[in-house]
């Protein structure tokens, strides 16, 4: 009887750019066969990168707030003590207590955390099986938890495999030179037996319940590609400067080794399953391999994790897979509700995850129920284990320290519990500010920064400073920075980063720039390029802009925020199939990012291809969690196109649009207010509240509104301009709250008369000109096109005031065709006053 | 339940090398025992000549 048997394999830290190579060498054969015969791509970790808590969120498809596992360490219940995490962290439940309550049976080797083992249907080999003494004389005994059901550990206890057994039969094909490693100043051969003896005795009860059991689902979890990683990539090839020659002849076959090894392992469990069974390939995150690599790994919590890359893999082969497809847009809490909608099973709607249809050759729509965590019956959960001691482990307590993963512990207890609570604390903010939840997030930081020594609080004040940002509030973000500098910490951060982003948001832009360009003199990394070429951008220098971002991409290509601003840049110089194809090489780094998306609609739109540009905007709509204003204002353009078949005009006719605002615009002296008087004297409602009166300068009023003023701090009012008529002046313009749709007059006159008039206005001398405004001034106006062709919600037209001058009729017919809205011609006219055109060039 | 395919010789018991080898490991549980098997049969061994 066909079972729908699904096996799902982890591989932490398995990383594409090792692998492509790897598979086009002949060295990978058997994750080659899945690929061709299944569907792959990018699987995008999560915010802190961190083991134990990404492997739950896969369990679980939730969230580490909502699942409960923050770190690798954990207080124990007593609160005397820490402890390596363990499932009593986890506080929902996870598949294999979803399918032992539907009576399904699974088998679950090494998942992390899975000690204590929970007594499902089925067997769990937990992940403190495979941990043993580091010293050959004492053979650690298994703990009464370590596996269930404990009346099968006899057929389990001899599988484990011990460092001390390692042999150079084992060792030579990672290290062909072991025997010129002097071990008394390399430990790297013993980190080598350690890593492959317990990813043996994984291996081994894999395999054991592979060829015995029967079993709906099987999850197997191997960390060796990420141990490896993290002690041999600094030796991997190519050999960067500052690392020691003889250890990179020695060890820089080390991590490739640990992939064919993991792919021979591969082949033998392909060989123990069904030809039925549906098999997962996946790694939690990937691991950088160029340039990034960090040689000296600074001391901070869980540091090794700065070497953990975005991406990690996914695999997925079986009967109802597609075959030879690459996917898109894969998260980790995708994983467990795809795996749940392949068993027919509803998911949870408090799930964070969603089905990823696109890997199913008959995809069904999923099922969903309120919670599982809210499901009465057995889910065979776990009962309190009183015995804290029971689940301490010194040995895996160690690894987690020698790997840098972990501090060492304090030998005052109450000092490690602290610090224990802290960095869980903090990395719970963290997974806040990942999912852009800044309020709950800012509550953590708060507490935080009240901890004293030996707490180090400029973690803290970082993530304060990009909730700052965030909230646009600059004063308190430039005080958090002040707190990072004199916090001593050990932690090198690039503060000139932090300092030009302040910058930036306040929009000191060339400010920004300076610093940048002053870090580029001494390390031109493509963050430094990419944060240049976004600031070049923003000041409208999109030539340079483009040949410096493409400099970032060239040293890193894996970035897609890189090539959707660099696609955005070249829309911007109106290369608009280029900037599809470098929105498309976004999208396909990943899926979702709707930004992307919306700049592959605005370059197809100018292409012409109006069908698939409104494709693009949809995406980009539906993808963003909160309305995607642009995009919804962009594919309500697309279908008035396509349907009035006006294929290459572009807002070239108007219409009423419901609500829609009037703003009345361009530089001071242009004639705006006499523009915003006419529209009043013809029928318009106008937004003012007549606080500035009228003067010699303005003989007939200013008809201007108070809050525009501070509207770069505070738009909210714009709903109170639906329907009416207001006064913005054009440097004000971008900050206009684009949820709604404008008509914008923008008025235009001489520059020369406008600085003229102005300088009159203010007292100033006239024979003096301000050459320097001058040329701001054209710069602005100039901005007024790149903006407008950003802002799908926005139609502009420019009426020059002497025109309105001397053509009267035809200047308000043209105002009445474009704003929809029928106007009192006479009295429009009427307020034209020849002799308030008082300064002439 | 045993799986069909495991019935299949994987390896020849006899030509198990006494140091092991990647290859066995990969095989998972049952490489692991056969080498353990000749370890211990090559450890009893020698200790019989020793005697």
């Amino acid at each position: 009887m066909k079972r729908n048997k699904l096996l799902l394999i982890g591989w932490d830290a398995a990383d594409w750019n090792i692998i492509w190579p790897l598979i086009s060498q002949g060295k990978m054969p058997a994750l080659k066969k899945l690929i061709e015969n299944g569907v792959y791509g990018n699987m995008s970790t999560m915010s802190p990168p961190y083991s134990p808590m990404l492997w739950t969120t896969v369990a679980t498809g939730k969230t580490p707030d909502k699942h409960g596992v923050l770190g690798f360490i954990e207080v124990t219940p007593d609160a005397k003590s820490v402890r390596p995490v363990t499932t009593t962290s986890r506080n929902t439940r996870a598949l294999w207590n979803i399918f032992h309550n539907k009576g399904m049976r699974s088998n679950l080797v090494g998942w992390w955390p899975s000690f204590p083992a929970e007594p499902i249907n089925g067997t769990i080999v937990s992940d403190r099986f495979q941990k043993t003494n580091r010293d050959p004389n004492k053979q650690t005994p298994m703990s009464e938890f370590a596996i269930y059901p404990w009346d099968q550990k006899d057929e389990f206890k001899d599988l484990r495999m011990f460092a001390f057994e390692i042999t150079k039969a084992h060792l030579y094909p990672f290290v062909p030179r072991a025997h010129d490693v002097d071990q008394d100043k390399h430990k790297g051969l013993s980190a080598i037996a350690k890593i492959i003896s317990e990813n043996a005795s994984v291996h081994n009860a894999a395999t054991k319940l592979l060829r015995t059991s029967d079993w709906d689902f099987m999850a197997v979890y191997y960390d060796m590609i990420d141990h490896f990683c993290h002690s041999f990539m600094k030796y991997h090839p190519p050999k960067l400067p500052g690392v020691d020659q003889n250890n990179y002849d020695i060890f820089k076959e080390a991590v490739t080794g640990s992939y064919i090894y993991q792919d021979m392992m591969l082949e033998r469990k392909m060989k123990l399953i069904d030809e039925d069974t549906t098999v997962i390939i996946m790694s939690d995150h990937g691991f950088e391999s160029g340039n990034k690599r960090i040689l000296n790994m600074p001391k901070v919590q869980a540091a090794p994790s700065l070497e953990h890359r975005q991406f990690g893999i996914f695999v997925a082969s079986g009967p109802n897979i597609k075959k030879n497809e690459k996917i898109f847009g894969m998260g980790l809490m995708d994983v467990a509700p795809t795996i749940l909608h392949h068993f027919g099973l509803p998911i949870g709607k408090d799930m964070d995850g969603k089905v990823i249809l696109d890997i199913f050759k008959d995809a069904t729509a999923p099922k969903y129920i309120e919670s599982w965590d809210k499901e009465e019956g057995d889910f065979a959960d776990l009962n309190h284990i009183e015995e804290a001691d029971a689940l301490s482990d010194e040995d895996t307590m160690q690894q987690l320290i020698e790997l840098g993963y972990v501090e060492k512990l304090d030998e005052k207890f109450e000092v490690a519990i602290k610090k224990t609570r802290v960095d869980l604390k903090h990395n719970l903010a963290r997974v806040f500010l990942g999912k852009k939840d800044f309020a709950s997030a800012k509550n953590h930081l708060l507490e935080l920064v009240k901890e004293r020594d030996p707490v180090d609080r400029a973690p803290f004040y970082m993530d304060l400073i990009s909730i700052a940002l965030n909230d646009k509030e600059y004063e308190l973000a430039n005080k958090y920075l002040e707190k990072v500098k004199k916090s001593g910490t050990e932690i090198n951060y690039n503060l000139l980063f932090v300092e030009s982003q302040i910058l930036t948001e306040m929009g000191k832009i060339q400010e920004a720039l300076k610093i940048l360009e002053t870090a580029r003199a001494t390390n031109e990394s493509d963050e430094i390029l990419y944060r240049i070429g976004k600031l070049k951008y923003q000041l409208g220098d999109f030539k340079e802009s483009r040949i410096i971002l493409e400099k970032a991409i060239e040293i890193d290509s894996q970035k897609a925020i890189y090539h959707a601003t660099l696609a955005e840049v070249l829309l911007q110089l109106n290369e608009y199939e280029e900037a599809a194809e470098y929105a498309m090489t976004s999208i396909e780094l990943i899926k979702y990012f709707p930004k992307a998306h919306f700049i592959l609609g605005q370059a197809l739109e100018q292409l012409g291809d109006l069908a698939n540009a409104k494709l693009a905007y949809e995406m980009a709509s539906r993808l963003k969690p909160k309305v995607f204003h642009k995009a919804e204002k962009s594919l309500e353009n697309v279908i008035e196109k396509l349907e009035m078949d006006l294929k290459y005009e572009n807002k070239s006719f108007y219409k009423y649009r419901k609500n829609q605002i009037t703003i009345v615009s361009g530089l001071p002296r242009s004639g705006t207010s006499l523009m915003m008087q006419m529209l009043d004297h013809g029928g318009m409602d106008c937004l003012v509240d007549g606080k500035r009166e009228a003067d010699n300068s303005n003989p007939k009023g200013y008809y201007e509104y108070e809050p525009v003023m501070s509207i770069h701090k505070d738009n909210s009012w714009m709903d109170k301009a639906q329907n009416k008529t207001v006064k913005i002046v054009a440097p004000l313009l971008n900050k206009i709250d684009e949820q709604y749709r404008y008509k914008i007059i923008f008025m235009t006159r001489d520059l020369n008369e406008v600085l003229k008039s102005q300088q009159k206005m203010i007292g100033k001398t006239e024979d003096v000109f301000p050459v320097k405004l001058y040329n701001k001034f054209q710069k602005l106006l100039s901005n007024i096109e790149v903006w407008k062709k950003k802002e799908p919600g926005v139609e502009l037209i420019y009426l020059d005031y002497k025109d309105v001058l001397d053509n009267p009729e035809l200047t308000v017919k043209s105002i009445e065709r474009f704003l929809g809205v029928p106007l009192n011609h006479p009295e429009m006219i009427n307020c034209i006053d020849k002799k308030l055109y008082r300064t002439k060039v | 339940m045993s799986n069909k395919k495991d019935k299949k010789n994987i390896f020849d018991p006899n030509k198990v090398p006494f140091l092991g080898s990647l290859g066995l490991l990969a095989l998972g549980d049952v490489g692991f025992t056969a080498w353990r098997k000749v370890k211990s049969d090559h450890k009893q061994k020698k200790s019989n000549e020793k005697k």
